[in-house]
C-alpha cells in the first residue's frame, strides 16, 4: 500500500509544481516511475521467483479475469482466474496473446507527429515525427478548445469507469462521441429492449439448458463471451446425456461442428426458420402473448420457408418439437450469419421464442449491464458531418473505422477534410485509422494500465498494472484527465488527477477492500436482478426476408484466430491453423465443392472475389462445411497497417465487399454481398497445416452416436484391424516410486478453440516459424489441434483433437536414440535432454503420434517479443528436437515447494499451460498413481481410450475420451 | 584367361604398370570435375551446417530424406567389393581376378563416401563424436539400444577391415609398381607401401595366410554391414519399415548395385587403358549372372512386402503399401520397380550379357534404381505413417542436390587418384592363373 501511496503523491506534486494551466505534466517520463502494484500476499519479489497479478483481461467485451505472471518485472504469461466468475480459469486464445499486443514489435513507442515528406524517389509520403509528450498533448488541447469547431470521439465499447470519464469528457467538451465495435451485438440488446423490455445484452447460461438451438450464434468461438458460454456447455456435454444441439448457419463453425445437429440454411434466411419454428410453438405462449404471434407469424409456410432456406421442411418440425418436448432449453442467434439485414428480426423472433418456452429468466437472463452503444448510424451520420467541413478535432480510441467499415463509408476521404482540424489517435499501434492521424498519443496496453468494468453475473472486474510501461506511452484514463485538466475542465476528473484515482473514488470503497479488490482482480457477487417483462409493441412488427437471389454471396464471419481483426498482429495466432480450414498464415475463401466446380476452382488456388465495391484475391479452401453458393471468409484479414505480422496475409480485407448499411441499422449487416469469382492473377504460398482430414477408419479420433432419446450406445461400424490381446511385455514395466503423470483429454469437450496451443507457445518459448517455414511443414507446435472429418453433407462429423506427446510407458522414441537425449524420468514423464541431443531425428521417425518438433534453424524472436519468454524454459538451440514436456518446469516448481513442506503434490496442485488454459477444462492432469486423483477418475471412464494403443502398445499416458454425438 | 593366348605374365605386367605412367591430360580434367563437384558439395555442407539442418529438404514428418538414402546407398555399393575379393576368394571362383582390385577399392572409397553422410545429417554434426563410446566428463555413454550406435560400429569395422584387407592385398603389386617405378617421389612411395616386399618364398608363405586370414574376416561382414543397416529401418515401428525381410532383402540389394556399380567403373577403365585382354567378355557374363541373380531376389523382395503388408491386415502396412505404387511419390516406386527388377530381366537374353555398351547404360540404371529404393523406403513410409493429420512430405532443396553430386565427386576423387597411383588390377592374383613362364621358350598349358 504504500508503494501506492507513494505514486500517487509523486504525480500529484509533479503536477502541483507543473500547473494546471500547462498539459506539461503528460511529459513526465514513464520509465521513471516505480508502479509497484499488489500481488498476491504470498508472492514477493525475490529475483527467479514469479509474481502473479490479477487482473482483467481487456481483449474482448468479455472481461475475464486473469492472472498475469511476471518474472523480474515482465509479464510473461497470462492465464484465466479461477476465482473469476465469468471466466473460472479458462482464457481463450485472444486473451492469452495479449502479450503479443504488449510486446508487439511495431507497438508505437512514443508520441508521433505526422509531417509530409518526400521519399529517395521524390514522391510525397508520410513521415512520422517524434515529439515530446508536451508537445504533442499541447497541441492537442489547442485543438480542442478551438471555438465554433465541431468536435468528436470515435471509440469502441467502453465499461466501468472509463466509459464515465469519456462520456463527461466528451460532455463538458462539447464533443460528440461515437462508438462502433462492429463485433458488438446490439441488435440482440436491442431486441432484448423490445421483447423483455431490458436494454442489453442477456446472460446466457448455457449450462441450464437441455437443448440448445443456436441460429448462427458461434458461442463456443466468439459471441459475446465465448469463454464463459464454452466453460458452461462444457460441464453439460461431458454428461452420459448430453444436451442435445442444433446449429443453424450457412457455414459450419467450430460451435457447428461441436453441435449434435448442424443444418446449413441460406445466408439471411435464418429469421425466417427461426419464425417457422415460432410459429409451431404459438400455443405454448400464454393467452395473452399468443394471439399477436399467431398474427405475427400467420404469414409462414413451412415448405416456402424450408424452400427459401433451401433445407428439408423436417428440419423446422424437428427443431419445433425437441424444443416442445424439452423443459429446460436456449436459443440464441447472432454470430457473423445472424447479422443479416434482418438480424434484429431474428433476434426478436428467438427472444419470443424463449419467452414462449419459458427460457427468460432461467437459461435467458435479460441484463442491463452490458449496453452496446454502438452505432453505425451515429457513425455515418458523423462522416456526414465531417465531410461538410468545419470540424476541430476529431479522436479515435479503440476503434479502427478505416478497416472495419466498408469503404463505401468514405471515412478516409472524411478524414481527409478535418484540416485543419486535428486527427488525434489514442492508440498504441498504427492501425488503418491511426495511420490518417495528425497526433499519434501512445497508450498504454491494459497490463501496463488500470481500469475497471462490470461483470454481467454481478460486481466489478478490476484491471490493474502488471508491470512498468515499456515504452513512453500513457495510459488513456490518464491522457482524458491531463488534456481535461489542461484545459480548466477539471469538473471531468471530479479532481483527481490520475485514472487510478478515478476509479478508487468510484469504486468508493475503504481502503482495505480496495486493496482486497485489487489482489483478488475485482468484486465479485452475484446479483439477482429483478425481472419484469414488459414487451414492446414494436416488436410484433418485424420484417422478415421476401425472395433471396440465386447468385454468390459473400459470408464474412469471425473467427478464433482474427476475431475482428484486432489479433491480426499477433504471430502465435497467425501461426496457429485455424482449426476447421486448417490454413495457416493467410486468410481464405471457404467455397463448396459444388460451387468450385462451377467456378473450376481448387484448393489452394487463388481467387478473385469481387463486386463493384471491391476484391479479394485470397486462396480457396473447397470445403463441404459452407453452403452451395456462398463464400464464406473470415473476417480481420488483409490488412494494410497493424504491423508487420498482419501484413504478411495479403488479399485485401472483406469489409470492403460489403454495402452499407440500410434503413438506420445500428450494425453492419454482413451477409448477401453478391460477388462474382474468379481465378486470380496472384500467386502466393498457401498452408494448410494437414493434407487430409480422413482418418481412414484408424480410430484415432473416436466419436460414438447416441440415441436421440439417449437411451443406448449406437456403435459405428468400424474397420477391424488387429489389436494385440492383452498387450504381452517381454520385460519388467517401469516402476514410479511416487508420481506417475498423465493427462486425459474429453473430446466430448474439446472446442478446438486451440487456446491450448497459444498457451504452450506462451509457456514453452516455442518459436514462431513464419509463412515460409510453415510452407515446408516445419511449424514447432508442441501441441496441435488435428481435425478429422467424418461423413458428407449435413451429416458431417467433425473431430477436434488436441494431439501432444503421448508419454508413453513403452516409448518407441527412447530406445533408438543413440546418445539417450530422451529417455523415461522416474515420473513417467518421457523427458528430453536438449544440451544432449545432436540431431539424428531417429526418435521423430519412430514416434507413432510424429508429436516432436525439430530445429531446423536458430529461430529469430523479435526484439520485444523476446521480453515475453519464460525463464523457466530453455530456448532450444539449432539442430536439437523438442517436444511436449508435461511443463515439467511447472512439476519440478510443485514437487521442490511439496518437499520443502514434507508432502506428496497434491492433485490439481500443477497443471501444465494447456490444462490451466482450457476454457472448457476438457484436459485434466495429474499423478495416475494416485487412484483418488481426476486424472485417475477421468481416465477410468467407459468412454477413455488411448490412442493406437492396443495396436502399438506403446502404453501413452494420455488417454482420451470419446467424443460423443446425437443420430438426429 | 586361358583363351588368350597372348596374355603373359609379361603383358599383364606391362598392362597394369601403363595405367600408372604419369596422368595425361584427360586424367587432370577428370579429376578437376571431381573436385569441383566436391567443392560444391562442401559449399552447400557448410551453408547447411551455417543455418541448420533445415536447409536440406527435410521435414515433419520426413526427418530422414536424401542423406540417409545416400548413406545407405554407398554402404550398399561398398558390398559387392568385399563379396568379390573375399567371398569370391574363399570359393575359388577364377572370374573375381580382374576385377576384385577394382571392386575393393570401390568398397573402400565407398564406405568412405557413406560414413559422410550419417554425420552430414546430424542436427548438431559438430558433435557426432558422442556416439562413440569414449570416457567422458559428461559421465554419459551411448545408448547401445539404438540402431544408429550399432550402425557406428558396423560402418567402421567394414571401413577397418575392407582398408586393412585392400591394403594387404595390395603389397606384391606395389612391390612390382616399386621395382619399375621411374620417379624418386614413386619410388618412395612404393617402397613405403610395399612394406619391404621382395617375393622370397617365406613372405608368399606368410602373406597368403593372411589374406586367407582376412578373407575369413571379411566375409561375414558383406551380410552383417547391411544387415545392420537395414534394422535402422527393421527395428523402428514406421509401416513400411518394420519387417524380418530387411536384413537378406538389403544384402542382396548391395550386391546388386554394388556389381552394378563395379560394371559401370570397370567398362570405362577398360577402354582406356586397353584391358580388354584381361577384363574379358566371360567375366562381364559372369556379372552379368550375378546381377540377375540379385535383381531376382531384390524383385522377390519387393513382392514380399506387398504380400505380406496385404496378409498383415494391418491397415497401416496395407496403405503404405497401395500408396507407394499409386501415392503421391508414385513416380520414385516405379522408377525403382522399372531399374531393379524390370530392365535387368533382358539379361536373359544371352548376346545382351556380353554387350559392353547395353552393360553401361544398365549398370547406371541400377544405380539409380537402388539410390531410388532407399528413397522410397524413407521417404514414403515416413510421409505416411499412423496419424494421418500428422502426414506430410520432403521438400527437395538444392542442397540434398548439392551435398548427392559431392558424394559422388568425392567417391570419384578417390577412384580417380587411386587409379593413377596404385595398381588397380591385381597383377599377383591375374599370374597365379597364367601359365609360369617357361626359361627355355615354347609353353606348355597345364
Amino acid at each position: 500500500m504504500s508503494d501506492l501511496v507513494k505514486i500517487g503523491q509523486s504525480r500529484r506534486n509533479f503536477l502541483k509544481v507543473l500547473g494546471v494551466s500547462t498539459v506539461a505534466a503528460g511529459c513526465a517520463d514513464p520509465q521513471k516511475e516505480i508502479i509497484s502494484p499488489h500481488f498476491k500476499e504470498s508472492s514477493n519479489q525475490i529475483p527467479g521467483n514469479a509474481v502473479w497479478y490479477n487482473s482483467t483481461c481487456g481483449e474482448c467485451r468479455s472481461h475475464c479475469g486473469i492472472t498475469v505472471r511476471t518474472r523480474e518485472g515482465r509479464a510473461v504469461k497470462i492465464e484465466g482466474n479461477p476465482d473469476h466468475p465469468t471466466n473460472k480459469g479458462g482464457l481463450c486464445g485472444l486473451g492469452q496473446s495479449a502479450l503479443q499486443a504488449l510486446y508487439d514489435p511495431d507497438r508505437i513507442r512514443e508520441p508521433l507527429l505526422r509531417t509530409d515528406g518526400t521519399d529517395s524517389m521524390g514522391n510525397p509520403k508520410v513521415i512520422w515525427k517524434p515529439v515530446s509528450w508536451k508537445e504533442a498533448l499541447n497541441k492537442v488541447a489547442s485543438a480542442m478548445v478551438e471555438p465554433g469547431k465541431k468536435r468528436y470521439f470515435f471509440t469502441g465499447e467502453t465499461s466501468g469507469s472509463l466509459d464515465s470519464l469519456l462520456n463527461d469528457f466528451v460532455k463538458s467538451l462539447n464533443m460528440k462521441r461515437v462508438t462502433y465495435d462492429p463485433m458488438e451485438a446490439v441488435e440482440l440488446a436491442e431486441s432484448s429492449e423490445l421483447v423483455y423490455g431490458t436494454y442489453g445484452i442477456p446472460r446466457f447460461r448455457f449450462d441450464k439448458a437441455d437443448l440448445i438451438v443456436s441460429f448462427g450464434a458461434d458461442f463456443l468461438e466468439t459471441w459475446i463471451s465465448p469463454t464463459e458460454f464454452a466453460r458452461d456447455w462444457a460441464t453439460r456435454r461431458k454428461e452420459s446425456k448430453p444436451p442435445m444441439h442444433f446449429q443453424i448457419e450457412p457455414r459450419l463453425s467450430l460451435t457447428g461442428a461441436k453441435a449434435d445437429k448442424w443444418i446449413s440454411v441460406k445466408p439471411g434466411t435464418e429469421s425466417l426458420f427461426a419464425a417457422a419454428v415460432l410459429k409451431r410453438l404459438t400455443h405454448k405462449a400464454d393467452s395473452e402473448l399468443a394471439p399477436k404471434l399467431e398474427k405475427l407469424t400467420n404469414k409462414i409456410d413451412f415448405n416456402k420457408v424450408a424452400k427459401e432456406c433451401d433445407i428439408s421442411v423436417s428440419h423446422i418440425y424437428t427443431v419445433a418439437s425437441k424444443l416442445l418436448e424439452t423443459k429446460e432449453s436456449i436459443v440464441v442467434a447472432g454470430g457473423a450469419p445472424g447479422r443479416s439485414e434482418y438480424g434484429k428480426s431474428l433476434q426478436v423472433i428467438v427472444a419470443f421464442i424463449n419467452l414462449v418456452l419459458g427460457n427468460v429468466g432461467r437459461s435467458v437472463i435479460p441484463s442491463s449491464v452490458r449496453r452496446p452503444a454502438t452505432s453505425l448510424l451515429e457513425v455515418s451520420k458523423s462522416i456526414e458531418e465531417i465531410n461538410k467541413g468545419g470540424v476541430g478535432v476529431v479522436m479515435f480510441h479503440g476503434t479502427n473505422p478505416n478497416f472495419a467499415l466498408p469503404s463505401a463509408y468514405g471515412i478516409k476521404l472524411a478524414l481527409e477534410k478535418v484540416k485543419p482540424g486535428l486527427v488525434v489517435s489514442f492508440s498504441s499501434i498504427m492501425d488503418e485509422t491511426t495511420a490518417l492521424a495528425d497526433v499519434i498519443l501512445p497508450v498504454h496496453h491494459s497490463l501496463e494500465d488500470w481500469g475497471d468494468s462490470d461483470i454481467p453475473s454481478g460486481g466489478r472486474s478490476l484491471t490493474q498494472p502488471t508491470m512498468n510501461p515499456i515504452f513512453s506511452t500513457k495510459s488513456f484514463g490518464d491522457l482524458l484527465i491531463i488534456l481535461a485538466n489542461g484545459v480548466d475542465k477539471k469538473e471531468v476528473a471530479g479532481g483527481k488527477e490520475t485514472f487510478k484515482d478515478y476509479i478508487q473514488a468510484r469504486w468508493n470503497v475503504s481502503a482495505s477492500d480496495w486493496r482486497k479488490f485489487v489482489e483478488a482482480g475485482g468484486e465479485f457477487k452475484n446479483t439477482d436482478q429483478s425481472l419484469t417483462i414488459t414487451t414492446d409493441a414494436k416488436a410484433f412488427n418485424i420484417k422478415l426476408p421476401e425472395k433471396h437471389g440465386d447468385e454468390l454471396t459473400v459470408l464474412p464471419f469471425f473467427s478464433v484466430k482474427s476475431f475482428d481483426g484486432r489479433a491480426a498482429n499477433r504471430a502465435w495466432l497467425q501461426e496457429i491453423p485455424d482449426p476447421l480450414s486448417l490454413v495457416v498464415w493467410d486468410s481464405w475463401a471457404e467455397i463448396h465443392p459444388l460451387t468450385a466446380k462451377k467456378l473450376s476452382l481448387k484448393t489452394g488456388q487463388i481467387a478473385k472475389i469481387g463486386n463493384r465495391f471491391g476484391e479479394l484475391n485470397i486462396p480457396v479452401v473447397v470445403t463441404e462445411q459452407v453452403k452451395d453458393g456462398v463464400i464464406a471468409v473470415p473476417i480481420g484479414q488483409g490488412h494494410e497497417e497493424y504491423g508487420r505480422f498482419a501484413k504478411v496475409v495479403k488479399g485485401g480485407n472483406v469489409y470492403n465487399l460489403l454495402s452499407p448499411a440500410k434503413n438506420g441499422s445500428r450494425y453492419l449487416p454482413l451477409t448477401n454481398a453478391a460477388v462474382s469469382v474468379d481465378l486470380s492473377p496472384r500467386r502466393d504460398k498457401f498452408v494448410q497445416s494437414q493434407i487430409t482430414e480422413d482418418q481412414m477408419g484408424r480410430k484415432i479420433a473416436k466419436t460414438k452416436f447416441l440415441n436421440p432419446d439417449g437411451s443406448k450406445w449406437v456403435n459405428k461400424a468400424a474397420k477391424p484391424y488387429h489389436p494385440h490381446p492383452e498387450a504381452a511385455q517381454l520385460y519388467e514395466q517401469r516402476k514410479h516410486p511416487l508420481y506417475q503423470w498423465g493427462m486425459t483429454v474429453d473430446l466430448a469437450a474439446c472446442t478446438g478453440c486451440s487456446a491450448c496451443v497459444v498457451a504452450c507457445y506462451a509457456e514453452n518459448n516455442i518459436p514462431v516459424v513464419g509463412k515460409d517455414v510453415a510452407y515446408q511443414g516445419r511449424e514447432m507446435s508442441w501441441i496441435s489441434i488435428h481435425k478429422y472429418v467424418e461423413g458428407t453433407g449435413e451429416e458431417l462429423t467433425v473431430s477436434l483433437q488436441p494431439m501432444m506427446c503421448q508419454h508413453c510407458q513403452n516409448a518407441p522414441c527412447e530406445p533408438v536414440c543413440p546418445v539417450y537425449a530422451t529417455y523415461h524420468n522416474e515420473d513417467g514423464i518421457n523427458a528430453m535432454v536438449y544440451n544432449r541431443c545432436v540431431g539424428t531425428r531417429y526418435c521423430s521417425n519412430n514416434c507413432t503420434y510424429k508429436v516432436r518438433r525439430f530445429n531446423w534453424f536458430e529461430f529469430d524472436i523479435p526484439e520485444t517479443y523476446q521480453w515475453q519468454l519464460n525463464p523457466d524454459v530453455t530456448r532450444r538451440t539449432v539442430g536439437v528436437m523438442e517436444k511436449c514436456t508435461f511443463c515439467v518446469q511447472r512439476i519440478n516448481e510443485a514437487k521442490d515447494k511439496a518437499k520443502d513442506e514434507g508432502r506428496k503434490v497434491k492433485d490439481g496442485e500443477v497443471k501444465p499451460a494447456c490444462v490451466q488454459s482450457c476454457p472448457t477444462q476438457a484436459l485434466t492432469f495429474g499423478n495416475l498413481l494416485d487412484k483418488d486423483s481426476a486424472v485417475s477418475k477421468s481416465s477410468g471412464e467407459k468412454r477413455a481410450y488411448k490412442v493406437l494403443d492396443t495396436y502399438i502398445n506403446t502404453q501413452p499416458s494420455v488417454s482420451y475420451l470419446e467424443n460423443h454425438k446425437y443420430k438426429v | 584367361m586361358a583363351e588368350e593366348k597372348k596374355v603373359d605374365y609379361a603383358l599383364v605386367n606391362r598392362l597394369v604398370l601403363k595405367m600408372l605412367e604419369p596422368p595425361t591430360f584427360g586424367w587432370y580434367v577428370l579429376l578437376g570435375i571431381c573436385l569441383l563437384s566436391v567443392g560444391i558439395g562442401a559449399f552447400c555442407w557448410s551453408r547447411q551446417i551455417l543455418y541448420g539442418i533445415g536447409a536440406s529438404g527435410k521435414s515433419h514428418p520426413a526427418m530422414w530424406g536424401f542423406y540417409i538414402t545416400t548413406f545407405v546407398f554407398w554402404v550398399g555399393i561398398a558390398h559387392s567389393g568385399t563379396l568379390i575379393s573375399a567371398v569370391l576368394y574363399l570359393y575359388r571362383a577364377k572370374f573375381r581376378m580382374p576385377i576384385y582390385r577394382l571392386a575393393e577399392a570401390m568398397t573402400v572409397f565407398a564406405v568412405l563416401t557413406a560414413g559422410l553422410f550419417p554425420v552430414i545429417h546430424l542436427g548438431r554434426p559438430w558433435f557426432f563424436y558422442w556416439l562413440m563410446p569414449y570416457p567422458n566428463q559428461m559421465a554419459l555413454w551411448p545408448n547401445f539400444r539404438s540402431p544408429l550406435l550399432w550402425d557406428v560400429f558396423a560402418v567402421s569395422t567394414y571401413l577397418t577391415i575392407s582398408a586393412t584387407f585392400f591394403i594387404v592385398g595390395l603389397i606384391p603389386d606395389i612391390a612390382v609398381a616399386r621395382d619399375a617405378a621411374k620417379t624418386k617421389f614413386r619410388k618412395i612411395l612404393y617402397s613405403i607401401c610395399s612394406l619391404g616386399w621382395r617375393g622370397s618364398y617365406t613372405q608368399w608363405k606368410h602373406y597368403t595366410s593372411a589374406y586367407l586370414l582376412f578373407a575369413a574376416f571379411a566375409t561375414p561382414l558383406v551380410v552383417s554391414v547391411h544387415s545392420v543397416v537395414s534394422w535402422d529401418f527393421a527395428v523402428s515401428i514406421v509401416p513400411g519399415w518394420h519387417a524380418t525381410i530387411f536384413p537378406p532383402y538389403f544384402v542382396a540389394g548391395a550386391i546388386f548395385s554394388g556389381v552394378a556399380m563395379v560394371i559401370t567403373l570397370i567398362i570405362p577403365l577398360r577402354k582406356v587403358y586397353g584391358l580388354e585382354a584381361l577384363v574379358t567378355e566371360k567375366h562381364f557374363d559372369a556379372m552379368s549372372k550375378l546381377i540377375l541373380v540379385t535383381s531376382g531376389v531384390v524383385g522377390y523382395s519387393y513382392l514380399t512386402e506387398f504380400y505380406s503388408a496385404w496378409w498383415s491386415n494391418n491397415p497401416f502396412e496395407r496403405y503404405q503399401f497401395w500408396f507407394r505404387p499409386f501415392g503421391h511419390y508414385a513416380w520414385a516406386f516405379w522408377i525403382m520397380f522399372t531399374c531393379n527388377v524390370i530392365l535387368p530381366l533382358l539379361l536373359w537374353i544371352k548376346p545382351l550379357r556380353t554387350h559392353i555398351g547395353f552393360l553401361f547404360v544398365l549398370s547406371i540404371f541400377i544405380n539409380i534404381g537402388m539410390w531410388f529404393e532407399r528413397f522410397n523406403i524413407i521417404l514414403q513410409s515416413l510421409s505416411r505413417d499412423f496419424l494421418p493429420a500428422q502426414w506430410g512430405g520432403y521438400n527437395i532443396s538444392w542442397t540434398d542436390y548439392g551435398i548427392l553430386f559431392g558424394s559422388f565427386g568425392w567417391f570419384g576423387m578417390w577412384m580417380v587418384i587411386f587409379i593413377k597411383f596404385f595398381p588397380s588390377v591385381a597383377i599377383t592374383e591375374i599370374k597365379e592363373i597364367l601359365p609360369a613362364p617357361k626359361r627355355h621358350g615354347g609353353g606348355e598349358d597345364h
